[in-house]
């Protein structure tokens, strides 16, 4: 685990007016994260967890507070698949690095879909997986991406034992090659040192 | 220039996989001039044929590659590829445009192909179809962009058929008095060179500038 106190922002956040439909769900919110780091979201449905990573990845803009990312370098897997049902998983993880711009060999992608427990279906519609087996092709996501900060939105949905036992890991990992993870969840991971941000309670 | 080659496979592959989904549009053309040339004959239109069967495929391939541009980036919109498209795509210029293209050369494309057909059932004078075809290539390629545009300006409304229409046919009109009107002016013997300059000006003009506006959209539709 890298030495917090030493470890580079990735994500600072400060006065934020996390907002839906002109309603202010959280005002003045502030959050920073380092390398290393994971942060766990935590709170009722509805409080805003989805919102406020949709700010984080740049897809919402806030007219109110700063949100300063350190580098475009964010992977996000959120409720929504993103993966075309027509395509295959091997398509959609090749489509992903295109749009990342992550370079990736054919190899590496099925070495992805492999890790995650699809080696036999990278070339099955993902229309025709399970709500499971789709979750986890979307997990595969982080294996071939270059980025440093994981925002995950509730990614222990639908994951069987040993695919919850894999994001661990891979998580752990991904922190001690200096990433950071922050992840909306309604079940804790489990992991050390994890700082925890409760909304709903400010 | 990466955005552009992927979306435009991207385009290719879901249009190999779903071919229906292009012949959709295809069909409806094929079934609307067939009927037109059953039913309106010669004698009808004594005098000016040739105006009239321009201006009857003109309405017909605007309404053909409506229906084409219809569902675009529905299913990305629904599956979440469009979140992450807006998310790491910046700018997404580049890869609408190629989201364009592939639209235009798999879905509307196919379409123009058939204007030949249309033409000899509806029995156009051969001298006026190359001109016919050269104003509907410019013409298709603004109705497509206007068409995507509908398409976005109603994402996750669902049902948006009507809607759309609605929004984008007063954009189409210009073009399409101006395209008929060069192809006629072909068919009379008139000057024609103008409308025809107009029409291509204004089709260069739209594909700079309506992937911006459709970039603009896809952003906005991501913030609710």
């Amino acid at each position: 685990m890298v030495n917090t106190t030493n470890a580079k922002k990735l994500l600072t956040i400060s006065n934020l007016n996390v907002e839906v439909a002109d309603k202010v769900l959280f005002p003045n919110l502030s959050l920073q994260v380092r390398e290393g780091e994971l942060v766990e979201i935590h709170g009722a449905n509805g409080v805003g967890k989805s919102t406020l990573l949709r700010y984080i990845i740049g897809t919402r803009r806030s007219p109110n507070g700063t949100l300063i990312r350190v580098s475009d370098d964010v992977v996000y897997v959120g409720q929504k698949s993103g993966l075309n049902p027509t395509l295959t998983p091997l398509e959609n993880l090749r489509w992903f690095t295109q749009i990342t711009g992550s370079k990736r060999t054919p190899k590496e992608l099925m070495g992805a879909l492999m890790q995650v427990g699809l080696g036999s279906f990278m070339r099955t519609p993902t229309g025709a997986l399970s709500a499971g087996q789709i979750r986890r092709c979307g997990l595969a996501k982080l294996v071939v991406s270059d980025a440093k900060l994981w925002v995950l939105d509730e990614p222990l949905t639908s994951l069987d034992a040993s695919a919850t036992e894999w994001l661990r890991e891979a998580i752990s990992e991904h922190r001690n090659k200096n990433g950071a993870v922050i992840c909306a969840t309604h079940a804790s991971l489990g992991l050390p040192a994890a700082t925890t941000l409760q909304l709903g309670e400010l | 220039m990466n955005g552009f080659i992927s979306s435009f496979q991207r385009t290719a592959r879901l249009t190999a996989r779903h071919p229906l989904d292009a012949a959709h549009a295809v069909a409806f053309f094929i079934i609307v001039t067939s009927l037109i040339s059953v039913t309106v004959d010669n004698a009808t239109t004594s005098g000016n044929r040739d105006a009239f069967v321009i201006a009857i495929m003109w309405v017909v391939v605007l309404l053909a590659t409506m229906l084409g541009c219809a569902a675009a980036y529905s299913q990305d919109y629904e599956d979440g590829s469009l979140e992450l498209l807006v998310a790491h795509q910046r700018p997404l210029f580049p890869s609408v445009l190629g989201s364009m293209m592939g639209l235009w050369f798999f879905s509307t494309l196919p379409i123009l192909l058939c204007v030949p057909l249309g033409a000899w059932m509806l029995t156009l004078s051969t001298s006026v179809w190359w001109m016919l075809l050269l104003t509907l290539l410019a013409g298709s390629i603004v109705f497509t962009l206007f068409g995507v545009l509908g398409a976005v300006l109603t994402l996750g409304i669902g049902r948006n058929g009507v809607l759309m229409a609605l929004l984008v046919l007063p954009l189409y009109v210009p073009v399409l008095l101006l395209g008929v009107g060069a192809c006629q002016r072909y068919a009379n013997g008139e000057t024609f060179e103008f409308a025809l300059a107009s029409l291509f000006a204004i089709a260069v003009a739209l594909v700079t500038f309506v992937p911006f506006a459709i970039a603009a959209l896809l952003r906005v539709s991501q913030e609710y």
